[in-house]
């Protein structure tokens, strides 16, 4: 049976966590794609995308953690809470969609909005299913990495050749 | 002895139908029809005779089987005395999944039904339509229409009644004169939910009835009836926002742009209706009544290819959807019947959200009538034809045609348009 050792959660190691999950669901999501970019350049901006939304919201996470290691009992309670909290992420996702949406003259909302609630319900459900997947792997993986002190350092480095590879997406786009 | 409609009076009293019984229809006064002949078979029955005080008519019963046969087949199966009867439908192949590949250019299928694959029990066959006529009079019967809450009956172009009964009578016509009855059924907002088109001749003195006579109110479809139903986006080039941008592969880039097909409606062509022009999707059924061999019912399918071009208009790539997310079902065939049952979502390869889907029972009646049951979501443009035999040769005629209400639709966002169509030629 895997143990999973219940260490103190730590930035480094949850944003690392947070990384590779975020790298994960880019790779999948773009895996759909029948697109002519090859899918080791197309997940690039995608994985960016989310690796800036990740770094701004791990300190948050991180301080959510400190506070539910005091009630709960397993890091997997841990890790289900913080990635239910980390659904409510799809409203102001969802808003923020529909108001680029709404906004955008290219943008498939008529004149009079209409079309505006799909864009901010699929939009918004989009972002919580990421914030929830995301923080339950993040969590999970921040686990085991806490215990091998070079590992966050080597996903953060793998992450910043990966944003690297973002901006020559965008060069040859 | 053939019946002349001679002893017709110049004032009929029009038939009285029973849509569930035909053959027990009355006169106006509740006396039996003296039927002299009956003809048709599954699906479509034809009556002729007399009433009680001597006025030829002519009856027609249109029966179908369930928009959704397998819901209904589940229903009788409770019942164990129709066990033998559906061991027999078992036997029916009910789903058909053609295989396609994708690529560069429209993804087609081509499928045959061969006669032992279209049997189906007459006993699951339901009455929605009756007419019959006289000389002077023409009655109609029909099946509630579901989201209907009245009924508006107009002939030539003249309303003549709108009620909330699903039957109705019209006398004081002319004798042998052709009369175009439309039936609409309309919702409690006015909005027409369903229409049902015929011509209607009334019964000439000189008609002789029975023995192969020579009154047909209805056309006879003597080789084939064909259907065909196609949706295309009328735009050369759709725009992507950031939104469509992201599902569909591009990231952000709302500087490029997908493919349209670039034309309004479009007749099919007689040679090759499957065929140009172009289309997003294409369905096509061809029913040979006379001569099925090899083939009583044939199935064609095509998906056309979606292009991504850039912000200058080049083409970037080229990919074609598949029929993975399709069903065709239920496709029976009597000597006077037939339906096919198409599940039809096709989604933009190159996007992971969304489809234009539609879903519809197409039923064909020998006697020239196609009908057409189920809904769609309203994206992009959707047209339907028909194709009918009046005699002196083919010819296609409009049964549908609908706009597109907005991309955002794909997303399934917006309200199923139903369509209820029913055309007799």
């Amino acid at each position: 049976m895997i143990e999973v050792a219940r260490e103190r959660a730590r930035f480094l190691p949850l944003l690392a966590g947070n990384l590779i999950a975020v790298a994960l669901i880019a790779i999948l999501f773009c895996a759909q794609f029948g697109g002519p970019t090859p899918l080791w350049l197309l997940q690039a901006p995608y994985f960016a995308t989310g690796a800036l939304v990740a770094i701004a919201l791990t300190p948050l996470e991180l301080l959510l953690l400190k506070r539910l290691q005091r009630h709960v009992p397993n890091i997997f309670i841990e890790a289900l809470l913080t990635a239910i909290a980390s659904t409510l992420l799809g409203i102001p996702g969802g808003l923020l969609i529909g108001l680029i949406g709404a906004l955008d003259p290219r943008s498939f909302v008529g004149a009079d909005l209409s079309g505006l609630g799909a864009y901010i319900m699929i939009g918004g459900l989009f972002v919580a299913a990421a914030g929830f997947l995301c923080a339950l792997v993040g969590r999970l993986v921040a686990a085991f990495l806490v215990r091998l002190p070079w590992a966050p350092l080597t996903v953060l480095g793998a992450a910043a050749l990966n944003l690297l590879l973002a901006v020559v997406f965008l060069a040859v786009a | 002895m053939p019946l002349a409609a001679s002893a017709s009076s110049a004032t009929d009293d029009p038939i009285i139908l029973n849509l569930q019984s035909p053959a027990d229809s009355t006169d106006a006064a509740g006396k039996p029809l003296e039927v002299a002949s009956q003809s048709g078979g599954d699906g479509e029955e034809r009556f002729e005779g007399r009433t009680a005080s001597g006025i030829p008519f002519v009856l027609f019963a249109q029966s179908a089987l369930p928009v959704e046969p397998s819901t209904f087949l589940e229903e009788r199966a409770a019942d164990p005395n129709l066990a033998e009867e559906l061991s027999a439908l078992d036997e029916i192949p009910e789903e058909y999944f053609p295989e396609s590949v994708p690529g560069d250019g429209p993804v087609t299928f081509s499928r045959g039904y061969s006669a032992d694959e279209l049997a189906f029990d007459a006993a699951l066959l339901q009455p929605t339509f009756a007419f019959a006529v006289t000389p002077t009079t023409a009655s109609f019967a029909w099946e509630p229409i579901e989201g209907a809450t009245s009924y508006l009956i107009v002939r030539d172009g003249e309303k003549l009644a709108d009620l909330t009964a699903s039957s109705y009578s019209d006398a004081g016509l002319k004798a042998g004169v052709l009369y175009e009855y439309e039936l609409l059924g309309l919702a409690a907002d006015g909005s027409t939910v369903s229409s049902r088109t015929m011509p209607v001749e009334t019964i000439a003195a000189t008609d002789e009835l029975t023995g192969g006579g020579t009154f047909v109110p209805l056309t006879y479809q003597p080789y084939t009836t064909a259907f065909t139903y196609k949706t295309f986006i009328a735009d050369a080039y759709v725009p992507m926002d950031g939104f469509v941008a992201f599902t569909c592969g591009q990231w952000f880039d709302t500087s490029r742009f997908f493919g349209g097909d670039n034309r309004s409606w479009a007749f099919p062509t007689f040679a090759a209706p499957w065929e140009s022009p172009h289309y997003r999707t294409m369905l096509f059924v061809n029913v040979n009544w006379d001569n099925p061999a090899p083939y009583d019912v044939i199935l064609e399918g095509g998906i056309g290819s979606t292009k991504l071009y850039n912000s200058s208009y080049g083409l970037i790539e080229t990919k074609t959807a598949t029929f993975a997310d399709s069903n065709f079902i239920d496709t029976y065939k009597s000597g006077s019947y037939a339906q096919t049952h198409w599940q039809h979502s096709v989604g933009n390869p190159f996007c992971v959200l969304g489809a234009i889907t539609y879903d519809i029972t197409v039923r064909f009646y020998r006697s020239g009538t196609i009908e057409v049951v189920g809904d769609r979501e309203p994206v992009p443009h959707h047209e339907a034809y028909g194709r009918w035999d009046n005699g002196s040769g083919e010819f296609w005629n409009t049964m549908y045609q609908d706009t597109n209400d907005g991309f955002i639709c794909l997303l399934g966002y917006c309200t199923d348009d139903p369509i209820i169509l029913n055309e007799t030629h």
